[in-house]
């Protein structure tokens, strides 16, 4: 069964009324670009975690491997969703790219977090996922979701 | 105190610095004046190295 999105109601309303002011083009571009920005910065964090945390031998090899999996499988969806960006793609054209983005996300925040034991790296990957949570909810007021 | 607590100790701390980096870069990023070709450019370049296992 399909997951439903995770990212809050709230705040999907609040960036939503950010994004459809932008009057011009190129400024939902510019939101896009610093939104995507932001969540690979956190992306980023969060695998140092949990590198950390296996060279700190608080998580095992497969704890850390899965984890990477789930955010290999983000940032893929990053990169294609930057192409999409860049090519000012419509937000039709971007639902698509938008769509992959946050389903890997939200399986990154649910079963990849949950697949950290130790709860002293779970609690700091979730505490950095969710500093990304709010730029992922531009991206996806961008398409509407 | 003994090695392993100090041992936690010390990782919970790396933890707690890196959420406070992961903050840290948030707002810099979405206080930060960058044009979009910039802000993709270092999205790009951030989630090309986590695929390539560079964090």
């Amino acid at each position: 069964m399909r997951q439903r999105k995770a990212v809050p109601l709230g705040v999907i309303l609040l960036v939503s009324l950010l994004v459809m002011g932008a009057s011009c083009p190129s400024s939902t571009t510019k939101n896009l670009a610093v939104a995507s920005d932001a969540v690979s910065h956190g992306l980023r964090n969060a695998d140092q975690a949990a590198n950390q945390a296996l060279a700190s031998g608080v998580i095992t090899a497969d704890e850390q491997a899965q984890f990477h999996v789930q955010l290999v499988k983000v940032a893929t969806a990053g990169l294609a969703l930057d192409a999409g960006i860049r090519a000012n793609e419509s937000a039709a054209t971007l639902s698509a790219k938008v769509n992959s983005f946050l389903d890997a996300f939200n399986a990154l925040n649910t079963s990849g977090v949950a697949g950290i034991k130790n709860p002293n790296t779970q609690l700091a990957i979730s505490t950095i996922l969710t500093g990304a949570e709010t730029s992922v909810a531009i991206i996806a007021a961008a398409v509407g979701k | 105190m003994d090695p392993k607590t100090l041992q936690l100790i010390l990782f919970i701390e790396q933890m707690v610095a890196l959420a406070a980096k992961s903050v840290v870069d948030l707002k810099g990023v979405l206080a930060g004046d960058k044009t979009a070709d910039e802000a993709l450019a270092d999205a790009d370049a951030n989630y090309q190295a986590i695929i390539d296992g560079r964090s």
